[in-house]
C-alpha cells in the first residue's frame, strides 16, 4: 500500500512539473504532504505564503481538475457558537489519473489532427512576399483566368511543398511522447491498483459505505506513506501483510450446523444434548438407571458379570445386529429403572446427584416394603396429589392393595382407573373412554398403564426365567 | 447533406404593395430574398416549400415599410467535412481544379489528386491527364470527390476536396 501512494504521489509531482511553473509544485507538494482535506489559510501558513496567492493557484489547479475542493460544515463547539463553513482542498487520485489519460489521449488527438489538416490543406508561398496562403484562400486569390496572384504584391503563387512542415510536426510527436513518456510508466504503474482516497477525514466518512478504500496515512520521509490504521483489510492486503497476532484481535467463528447429514457433524450435536439435562434423557440414559452404574452397585456376581457382558457387546456391537437379550441384565435393567421411576420426585430430580438419592431412598423403602412395592408408588402419588392438589380425592387413581397372593390371582383386575365417576378395570379401558378421560385422568391411566405392563413383564420374564 | 428546415424571418414589404395581392407578392419577395442566400448556421438555402405568416402586419412610422413575421420550411444544403459528393468541373489550373456541386464551390489541389494525374499544359483544354492517359479531368467533367474541410463564412461556404481516395474521381 505504501507503495501505492508513493506511485500516485510520484505521478502527481511528475504532471505538476510537467506542465505547471515552480510555484504550482510548491503549493501541490505542501498539499501532498498534508495527506488530508486542507485550508488554503493553513498551506499558506506552512509554506510562509500569502493565502490569496495559494487560493489563487488552486483555484487555478481546480479549473484543470488536478485538485478538488469541498466546503464542509464545522458545528461550533460551544453552545452559542454558529455553524460555519469551510472550504478544504484535497486532491483526488483516481480523479487525477482519469484527467491526465484524458488530456494525453487530447494531446495524441490533436498532433493528429494538425498533421491531417497539414496534408489535406495544401498551402501555397508568394513569390515575391514569401506569404503563406492555405487553399482555403484560393477563391480570394483566383484570377479570372484561372491563375492565383497574391492578393498583397499581385506575385505569383507557387504550392509550398509540405513536406518540410510534415516532418516538423512528426519531430513534434516524436518530442511530445519522449517527453510524456515518464508520465505514462507512471500512469502504466497506477494499473490495477486499488486506488486509496487522499484525505484521512474522506476514508472516515467513506468507512460506514463498506467501500473497499482506504486512506492515505501519515508518512515517515514525506514521501512514502505507510499503510493506514483505518484501511481495512481487503483480501489481497491481507495475503501480503503478515497476521496480527495479538489475541485480541483472533476471531472465532462458530458455525451452528442445522443440517446434521454430515457424518462429522453428529458426535458434537450429539454432546450437546447431553448438556441439555436429565429431564431430557431417556430413562436408560440416566446414570442411575445406567445399566454400567446399576452393575457396579449391584451385589449379584451374575449379574454384574453379565452386566460386563453387556458393555462389551455394547462396546463391541456398533453395528446394529440383532442383539441376544440376556434375561437377566434385562431384568435387573427393568428393576433398577422402575425403582428410579419410582423414586422420582418432580420437585428436585433435575441433577443426577438429586436422581441418585431418590435412587437410594426406593431401594430402601423397597427393602422396607418389599412385599408391595406397587403399593409405595401409589402412596407416593396419592400424597403427592393430595399436597397439590386436594379436589383430586374423588378422582383418585385406583391403587393396587392386593397383597402377593392375591396380585398373582387377579392381575388383569386389580388396577382401576377413573373416568369421570366411574372406575373401570386398567384392562378394560377403551378408546372411547380415553377420549372421554381429563388431562389429569389420562395421565394418572398412563402412569397405571405402565405400572401394569413393567409388572406384568417382570413376572413373565420371572416366569420363564424358572420355566 | 440536405435538411427540411422550419425557420423564420421579418419580412418587409413596401407599403405599395399593401392591396389585395400583398400576400402573394410577399411570399414571391421571401422567395427572392432568401432562395439562393447562404448562412454560416444553416448552410445554403435552396429552395422554400411552405409559407406561414405568423403575425399581422406592422407599419414602421419611420419608413411606412410593412413588418411581418414570416415562418417558412426551406431545404437546406450544409456541407460536412467527410462527405462525398459529385460536383462538376468548373475550372483547370495547374495549381488543381474547381468544382461545384450545386451553390457549393469546392476546390480540389494537386496534392489531393492522384499522384499519377498530372496537369497537362499542353492541350487546349487545361486537364488533368493520368499516366495512361485513360482518365482525363476536364472542365464540365463530373467527379466524385470527398470534401475534406469547409470554411464558413456569414454568406459564402467554401471547400477543399480529394479525389486521392478510392472510388473518387471522375465518373464515367
Amino acid at each position: 500500500m505504501s507503495s501505492t501512494y508513493t506511485i500516485l504521489d510520484d505521478l502527481v509531482k511528475l504532471v505538476i512539473r510537467s506542465f505547471y511553473p515552480d510555484d504550482f509544485a510548491v503549493i501541490v507538494d505542501a498539499l501532498l504532504r498534508e495527506k488530508k482535506r486542507v485550508r488554503d489559510e493553513q498551506l499558506a501558513n506552512t509554506l510562509r505564503v500569502q493565502q490569496k496567492y495559494v487560493r489563487k493557484i488552486l483555484l487555478d489547479l481546480k479549473g484543470d481538475s488536478m485538485v478538488k475542493s469541498a466546503d464542509v460544515k464545522i458545528e461550533g463547539t460551544k453552545p452559542g457558537e454558529r455553524t460555519t463553513t469551510q472550504l478544504l482542498w484535497y486532491i483526488d487520485y483516481k480523479h487525477i489519473i482519469d484527467i491526465v489519460k484524458y488530456k494525453l489521449w487530447m494531446f495524441g488527438k490533436k498532433m493528429e489532427s494538425v498533421k491531417v489538416q497539414k496534408i489535406d490543406v495544401q498551402t501555397y508561398r508568394c513569390t515575391v512576399c514569401s506569404k503563406i496562403f492555405t487553399a482555403y484562400d484560393i477563391p480570394k486569390l483566383l484570377s479570372p483566368e484561372g491563375e492565383l496572384f497574391c492578393d498583397d504584391c499581385d506575385g505569383e503563387l507557387i504550392e509550398d511543398h509540405n513536406n518540410e512542415s510534415l516532418t516538423q510536426t512528426a519531430k513534434h510527436q516524436s518530442d511530445l511522447s519522449s517527453q510524456l513518456k515518464k508520465i505514462v510508466e507512471q500512469l502504466k504503474k497506477t494499473e490495477g491498483l486499488q486506488i486509496p482516497i487522499f484525505a484521512r477525514d474522506l476514508a472516515e466518512e467513506s468507512s460506514g459505505a463498506g467501500s473497499n478504500l482506504t486512506i492515505n496515512a501519515n508518512s515517515s520521509s514525506g514521501f512514502g506513506p505507510k499503510q493506514s490504521a483505518f484501511a481495512p483489510v481487503s483480501q489481497s492486503a491481507a495475503t501480503k501483510t503478515p497476521l496480527n497476532t495479538n489475541p485480541n484481535s483472533i476471531d472465532f467463528v462458530i458455525e451452528i450446523l442445522e443440517n446434521d447429514n454430515i457424518e462429522m457433524n453428529k458426535a458434537p450435536v450429539k454432546k450437546d444434548n447431553k448438556k441439555t439435562g436429565m429431564a431430557s434423557l431417556p430413562p436408560w440414559l440416566l446414570p442411575s438407571n445406567s445399566i454400567l452404574n446399576k452393575s457396579k452397585n449391584s451385589n449379584n456376581a451374575n449379574v454384574s458379570q453379565a452386566n460386563a457382558n453387556s458393555q462389551k457387546d455394547n462396546l463391541l456391537n456398533v453395528k446394529r445386529e440383532p442383539v441376544v437379550v440376556d434375561q437377566e441384565v434385562y431384568l435387573d435393567y427393568i428393576k433398577n429403572h422402575y425403582k428410579e421411576w419410582e423414586s422420582y420426585d418432580p420437585s428436585n430430580d433435575t441433577t443426577p446427584s438429586s436422581s441418585s438419592t431418590s435412587s437410594k431412598r426406593a431401594l430402601e423403602d423397597e427393602n422396607h416394603n418389599n412385599s408391595d412395592p406397587y403399593k409405595k408408588k401409589i402412596k407416593y402419588e396419592n400424597e403427592d396429589s393430595n399436597s397439590t392438589n386436594g379436589d383430586y380425592d374423588d378422582q383418585q387413581v385406583a391403587s393396587t392393595s392386593q397383597s402377593p397372593k392375591d396380585q398373582e390371582q387377579e392381575e388383569e383386575c386389580d388396577v382401576f382407573v377413573s373416568i369421570g365417576k366411574k372406575y373401570i378395570p386398567l384392562t378394560q379401558v377403551t378408546e372411547q373412554d380415553q377420549e372421554d378421560m381429563t388431562a389429569q385422568e389420562y395421565e394418572d391411566y398412563s402412569t397405571a398403564l405402565y405400572k401394569y405392563a413393567t409388572r406384568n413383564l417382570f413376572d413373565y420374564n420371572n416366569s420363564s426365567i424358572i420355566a | 447533406m440536405f435538411f427540411h428546415l422550419t425557420l423564420e424571418k421579418d419580412l418587409h414589404i413596401h407599403p405599395k404593395h399593401c392591396g389585395p395581392n400583398l400576400f402573394s407578392i410577399a411570399t414571391q419577395q421571401l422567395h427572392s430574398e432568401v432562395e439562393g442566400t447562404c448562412s454560416g448556421r444553416y448552410g445554403f438555402i435552396i429552395t422554400i416549400t411552405s409559407v406561414d405568416f405568423i403575425s399581422k402586419g406592422k407599419v414602421l412610422e419611420s419608413s411606412g415599410f410593412v413588418v411581418f413575421q414570416v415562418r417558412y420550411n426551406a431545404i437546406i444544403f450544409k456541407p460536412f467535412r467527410g462527405e462525398v459528393l459529385d460536383a462538376i468541373v468548373t475550372k483547370v489550373t495547374n495549381l488543381g481544379f474547381f468544382a461545384e456541386a450545386g451553390p457549393l464551390s469546392i476546390f480540389v489541389s494537386t496534392q489531393l489528386i492522384p499522384s499519377d494525374m498530372q496537369f497537362d499544359a499542353q492541350s487546349a483544354n487545361p486537364c488533368f491527364v493520368s499516366e495512361d492517359g485513360s482518365t482525363r479531368i476536364s472542365k464540365d467533367d463530373e467527379v466524385r470527390l470527398q470534401i475534406k474541410g469547409t470554411r464558413i463564412d456569414a454568406t459564402e461556404i467554401f471547400a477543399i476536396g480529394s479525389i486521392r481516395e478510392d472510388y473518387l474521381g471522375v465518373i464515367s
